[in-house]
């Protein structure tokens, strides 16, 4: 009786820990930091990762399905400096224009219904030497500018569609601005 | 001893619990999910998302884009996919009911922006197999244009034209709404 009520005990730990650690990882596994430290997460759902199941399997717990394989997808919701991105501060989006086929910047409040503010390729003005700079502000500002909804935290989205081969990605720093 | 054996044992029984749960459960569920985001459309059609919904399905798609979907069940056989897009930059994809990606196109690898794609059902171990005698596929393939094999027998075509401006998402919607999915006729 002993052995059985111990072996049940072990059995349900078992269970416990595997579904446990299989909610976990789909949350967090599947979106590993980019290599180059630069803030930015991305999603590694190549077919060739040994990360791509949990990657995969985040987004279909969702009811949602991966983006196509030839695109990146990348999300962050922490400055440079690790403060958590929110409405009432000012950010500065700054880094190189991309010869990919198609990019989009988004801030997306996952918690509201309505439509995230975005930025993309056709639409954002580079400068001169084709770099890219963007402001996050509740408030319109010159250039080009992302509304955040509301004072809350959002993350911010950087899809990219069939980049160039040749070309070296590098992703845009964001700094806070003013609060 | 005891110890160990028992140690094993819920190491063993997490680990299977853990990989079953990752490799399963989210395809069940997205098919959950993607039944009652779907329902009312009938199967082997093709419609065009809201932009919340687009975003929902497909998160890679922002609000300013244009998704279409055909919603397939190759049971009565082959499916024809005819598309009209516009002269931009698209991709369509072809996932099966659990999400595994089977398929992609984009504007640059067709060549053109009024094409069709024949979808058929892969044949399965046991019947390449068996069907080792019979004419090869090449022979059989009537359609000049793509040919896809899908390892299920349901699933989603995905037609992403992403946009700069949502209001270029009207004159969009109306070019690709009369893209059809739809049985090949017999013959």
């Amino acid at each position: 009786m002993r052995i059985f009520n111990s072996s049940t005990i072990f059995i349900f730990l078992g269970l416990l820990l595997g579904f446990g650690s299989a909610l976990q990882s789909l949350e967090t596994m599947g979106v590993q930091p980019v290599a180059d430290e630069s803030g930015w997460n991305e999603w590694r759902l190549s077919v060739d990762d040994r990360l791509q199941p949990y990657a995969m399997g985040h987004f279909l717990a969702a009811g949602s399905l991966p983006a196509p394989v030839s695109t990146h997808f990348y999300i962050r919701d922490l400055d440079d400096d690790g403060n958590p991105l929110r409405g009432d501060c000012n950010f500065v989006v700054d880094g190189p224009g991309l010869s990919a086929r198609w990019w989009s910047l988004s801030v997306r409040n996952f918690e509201s219904t309505k439509p995230q503010a975005v930025l993309s390729a056709g639409r954002a003005v580079l400068d001169s030497n084709k770099q890219l700079h963007a402001t996050i502000a509740l408030h319109p500002t010159p250039g080009n500018w992302l509304q955040p909804d509301g004072k809350g935290t959002f993350t911010l989205t950087y899809v990219i569609s069939e980049l160039e081969k040749s070309e070296l990605l590098v992703l845009p720093h964001v700094k806070r601005g003013r609060c | 001893m005891g110890k160990l054996f028992w140690l094993l044992t819920v190491s063993m029984i997490a680990v299977v619990v853990h990989i079953s749960y990752v490799l399963f459960a989210p395809a069940m569920l997205f098919q959950q999910k993607l039944y009652q985001a779907t329902e009312g459309r009938p199967d082997n059609s093709f419609f065009i998302l809201t932009p919340e919904k687009q975003t929902q399905l497909f998160p890679a798609a922002t609000v300013k884009d244009v998704v279409g979907v055909c919603k397939y069940d190759l049971g009565a056989g082959q499916l024809i996919l005819s598309a009209t897009l516009p002269k931009t930059f698209w991709t369509m994809a072809i996932y099966t009911q659990s999400g595994k990606q089977v398929y992609a196109l984009d504007d640059a690898q067709a060549g053109s922006n009024a094409f069709s794609i024949e979808l058929s059902r892969a044949k399965t171990l046991f019947e390449q197999v068996i069907s080792t005698g019979e004419a090869d596929d090449a022979g059989q393939i009537e359609n000049l244009g793509w040919r896809a094999e899908t390892t299920e027998r349901r699933g989603l075509a995905i037609v992403w034209i992403p946009l700069s401006d949502e209001l270029l998402r009207k004159p969009v919607e109306t070019i690709i709404k009369d893209s059809t999915c739809l049985p090949k006729q017999a013959g």
